[in-house]
């Protein structure tokens, strides 16, 4: 990566600390996100990919400055192209960032207040941020509903009236009200129907396109994550094991969970169901007491005696990013 | 005459449901052949009336809704047919199958498992029910089923609640559950939805398992087409309350012929197609309280002509063996497939 990033991340941390009980010591923290550095490059879409406690939600929301990272730095570069650093920012530092950096929710129904007409729900970042209120506050709302293929009449109706996928729109309108730069896509159409999600997609990409936004997209769809993805990063309980462009990653993965991963995506094909595939048995790393060594070696095929005593380092293999003691010697299976 | 290769026949079942805003034709005139010992899938999108249809064969439709019309034939062995429309939905005879014959498994593991009772309360519960077992010998049998489906220590496990297990561990709690009283048929509805990827591949491979090893019929619900491609070997797919296309899992995914069937393949992101626009289905699924006339899909189906789709719901075709197709234009088509695309 020679151009300067969007966004570095370096040596992330997002512990949250676990409530004492009575009498007893204080219990570990649980380590949602644990040393995570990542750079996002202007106008790409990088996917965090990762089961469900794998911290892609918790790294999006540290970036996004929801939660304070306990330790470790997050540098994005100002419009200028100045470094700035988010995590020593006070809050009311912060506030120019908040416009630069919007999110995408996952479930448009508990994501929209249904006691708010839409005008109120896109117009109120408008007015928080002293863009524009009365009339220009509408007329901007009328033409982000055009942007995202609703009807602008339609701002004066409540949430309610909407279907699921025009719900998302009205989310997408929101997030985009203050033309930020990076948006943070949290499983943005994962609750969505099929024929939906393709036209949402499809929007996301048109408007990456006209805008020249940068996504980071989260997401546990494979399926979905190759399609719009041009690098993607896998989490495994908290830990980043895998960065690569998206067709080297689905082609030869390097990490064993990557390998994992890729083998469960349901194929729509009865013709490639495979008869006897191998899969990832037992479940994710407890982040409250994480494994000796290699957070995956109690589930990896491929672990030796090695894999419990050292932690692999997220290192440079092949041009690519992995942290596998063995990336180098096995010959993992792709899609 | 009901065919004895069926579990279960419905015939123009009708679910409507009376609501202050008007009626919710939820299921509107479904014609399903359940076949026996096979995994059929059910897929649509939310709306097509695909859980309402299962609810309908458990009788568990809650009110205001009701079964309206229609009959559904079940056969548990050959010549002994029961309609299950006609049975009281709370009468001995129609408690004596649910939990009994048929299993169901639910989206939602936590909130299809009681948060107050032990895990072996719950697994014991229909076997102390529906067989007159004592108390021991049951919490033996529950721990055995515990075992069978993949549940490690099922001695201890049936003294946890559910809070202290995973997802996919309550959710093949839930299993267990459907299948404790080795029923004939085992209705799964979304079973997987709420999963992680990983658990998911686990509980797929699972229930095939499972399947092929005690010889159930299954009836499984999903709108996931990666899913129905993995598990399924017949598959109907459903839209606005209707069936619109039934066919082997092969022939849909190679050969589909209703226009609606095609849009939703070609609607799935794909391997090699990285980047470039998905083709979609225009417009959205039409509200339940405005339903189009005729072909429930005509209002977005890029095949639609007037005068012909808007009229009256297009009768079943049998286009081969096993593939059936309810679309007024499918004789005109060879092969819809190469005109659409």
């Amino acid at each position: 990566m020679t151009a300067a990033p969007l966004l570095a991340v370096e040596n992330l941390q997002m512990h949250f600390r676990n409530r004492k009980g009575l009498f007893r010591r204080q219990p570990p923290p649980t380590r949602a996100v644990d040393d995570v550095s990542l750079q996002i490059q202007p106008g790409e879409t990088l996917s965090l990919v990762g089961e469900s406690g794998s911290g892609k939600t918790t790294l999006g929301r540290c970036i996004l400055g929801v939660y304070r990272a306990t330790a470790g730095r997050i540098t994005y570069a100002g419009t200028a192209g100045e470094p700035v650093e988010l995590t020593t920012l006070g809050e009311a530092e912060l506030k120019p960032y908040r416009r630069q950096i919007r999110m995408i929710f996952q479930d448009p129904n508990s994501s929209l207040n249904p006691r708010r007409p839409v005008v109120d729900l896109i117009g109120e970042c408008l007015e928080i941020h002293g863009v524009a209120k009365g009339r220009a506050r509408s007329e901007r709302v009328a033409e982000l509903l055009t942007q995202v293929g609703l009807r602008p009449e339609y701002m004066s109706r409540y949430p309610h009236a909407f279907s699921g996928g025009e719900r998302q729109r009205i989310g997408i309108a929101r997030a985009l009200a203050l033309d930020p730069r990076l948006v943070v896509c949290d499983e943005a159409v994962s609750a969505l129907d099929v024929s939906v999600q393709a036209q949402i997609i499809n929007l996301l990409q048109d408007l990456q396109a006209q805008r020249g936004l940068t996504y980071l997209f989260i997401a546990h769809d494979l399926a979905v994550v190759e399609h719009i993805s041009d690098r993607i990063a896998v989490m495994y309980a908290g830990r980043l094991v895998e960065v690569a462009r998206t067709e080297d990653l689905f082609a030869t993965p390097l990490h064993p969970y990557t390998e994992a991963l890729i083998g469960t995506i349901p194929l729509p094909d009865p013709r490639l169901r495979k008869a006897a595939r191998t899969r990832l048995g037992g479940e994710i790393a407890s982040l409250t007491n994480p494994p000796s060594g290699c957070n995956f070696h109690p589930r990896c095929r491929y672990a030796t005696a090695d894999c419990s005593i050292k932690r692999p380092a997220l290192r440079e293999v092949g041009g690519r990013q992995v942290a596998c003691h063995h990336a180098e010697s096995l010959s993992l299976r792709g899609a | 005459m009901q065919s004895p290769d069926n579990l279960i026949e419905i015939r123009n079942l009708k679910t409507h449901f009376k609501t202050d805003e008007g009626l919710v034709k939820a299921v509107d005139g479904v014609d399903l052949d359940v076949p026996r010992g096979r995994v059929l899938c059910v897929v649509g999108e939310s709306g097509s009336g695909k859980s309402i249809m299962a609810r309908s064969i458990m009788r568990i439709i809650q009110r205001p809704g009701r079964i309206v019309e229609g009959t559904i034939r079940y056969a548990a062995a050959a010549g002994s047919e029961i309609d299950l429309a006609q049975l009281d939905p709370i009468g001995s005879a129609m408690r004596n199958i649910r939990g009994g014959d048929f299993g169901m498994v639910f989206q939602e593991p936590m909130t299809a498992l009681s948060p107050v009772h032990t895990v072996g309360d719950q697994v014991t519960e229909a076997l102390l029910l529906h067989r007159s077992l004592d108390k021991k010998a049951a919490e033996a049998e529950a721990a055995a089923m515990l075992a069978k489906v993949g549940l490690p220590d099922p001695k201890a496990t049936l003294k946890r609640f559910p809070f202290e297990l995973s997802g996919g561990m309550r959710q093949r709690v839930c299993i267990a559950m459907a299948l404790i009283c080795r029923p004939k048929l085992l209705i799964a509805d979304e079973p997987t939805t709420a999963l992680d990827v990983t658990t998911q591949a686990q509980v797929l491979d699972l229930l095939r398992d499972l399947q092929a090893e005690m010889g159930l019929t299954v009836l499984f619900i999903t709108h996931n087409l990666g899913v129905v491609a993995e598990i399924a070997d017949q598959v109907a797919v459903m839209y606005l309350g209707r069936v619109v296309e039934f066919a082997d899992a092969d022939t849909l995914f190679h050969d589909p012929r209703h226009p609606y069937t095609q849009a939703l393949l070609r609607s799935v992101p794909r391997p090699g197609l990285r980047g470039a626009r998905l083709p979609t289905v225009r417009g959205n699924v039409p509200h339940p309280l405005d339903r189009p006339a005729g072909c429930p899909f005509q209002t977005r189906c890029d095949f639609a002509v007037s005068g012909l789709c808007d009229r009256e719901f297009p009768v079943a075709t049998q286009v081969s063996p096993g593939h059936i197709v309810s679309c007024a234009r499918v004789g005109e088509f060879d092969r819809i497939p190469e005109a659409a695309q």
